[in-house]
């Protein structure tokens, strides 16, 4: 991954996480991706027993077509949007800072950072049957900067990462109060 | 009675097919723009344009033999008069 065209890292900075939210979590998208797959071989069968005429028309048959191409077309389009609306979505931990790159549209996207000096807490939280299984969930920090409250969602492994984040920001405190 | 020619439907189709392809440049871009550009990321677009392409075959070897000046009819009264028809129930 190319983390200069995002953003720009300083000399002594060195990246030491690139997270992503855990592959488990895109499983839904996947699962409704399935279902509109599926759809109009369910729909095609309602119709064919209701509106025969309609259907056997040949007149209509172009517009089907058309109409089913144009929904397969969307469906994927929609699914490829996804897709790198979850991917884009990550957060970056370097030995300075905490980099939360959010993708939350096509057209829309924020990026936030907090220097790791100024974190003061740190919570992790694995809830569920799923998250439980696989090992993921939510950190949470709690920081002195602009932005008082950061969250990392469905990331593989969070207690790991929670201790590491600390010793990060420990290592950071040090060098900031000159010690 | 109201009806179109089928070549409109085609034309509202081909702008539609350019909308979505516009869309899907724009997130090919974002991915490109963020240096997300990975096995993952690759393999992922691929899939999507290897889905487009067969999708786009099909309907055009289904739409190859149509006659598109034939006409399509959008709207007809008897659909509701014989809605209405006693006969129908």
């Amino acid at each position: 991954m190319n983390l200069n065209s995002v953003i720009k890292i300083k000399s002594y900075e060195k990246v030491i996480y690139i997270l992503r939210r855990h592959g488990i979590t895109f499983f839904p998208y996947l699962a409704i991706f399935t279902a509109m797959l599926l759809a109009p071989i369910i729909v095609y069968w309602l119709f064919s027993l209701s509106f025969t005429k309609l259907i056997e028309d040949p007149a209509n048959y172009p517009f089907i077509v058309m109409a089913a191409s144009a929904y397969y077309l969307s469906v994927f389009l929609f699914f490829y949007s996804f897709f790198v609306e979850f991917y884009l979505d990550c957060w970056i931990v370097t030995n300075d800072r905490l980099i939360d790159i959010h993708q939350i549209s096509l057209f829309s996207r924020t990026v936030a950072e907090v220097d790791l000096y100024q974190i003061q807490d740190i919570s992790t939280e694995i809830e569920g049957f799923f998250p439980t299984i696989f090992n993921y969930g939510n950190i949470y920090l709690q920081t002195a900067g602009a932005v008082p409250k950061f969250a990392i969602y469905n990331v593989h492994n969070p207690d790991k990462l929670r201790e590491a984040i600390i010793t990060l920001s420990a290592e950071d405190k040090k060098y900031h109060s000159g010690k | 009675m109201i009806t179109i020619p089928l070549y409109i439907i085609l034309f509202i189709y081909l702008a539609y097919i350019l909308v979505l392809g516009i869309l899907a440049f724009v997130d090919l871009a974002n991915l490109f723009r963020n240096g997300a550009l990975t096995f993952v990321s690759f393999m992922m677009t691929f899939l999507v344009i290897a889905l487009t392409i067969f999708t786009l075959y099909f309907t055009y070897s289904f739409l190859m033999n149509v006659d598109w000046q034939q006409t399509l009819t959008i709207w007809n009264n008897d659909w509701i008069t014989n809605v209405l028809n006693p006969t129908n129930f």
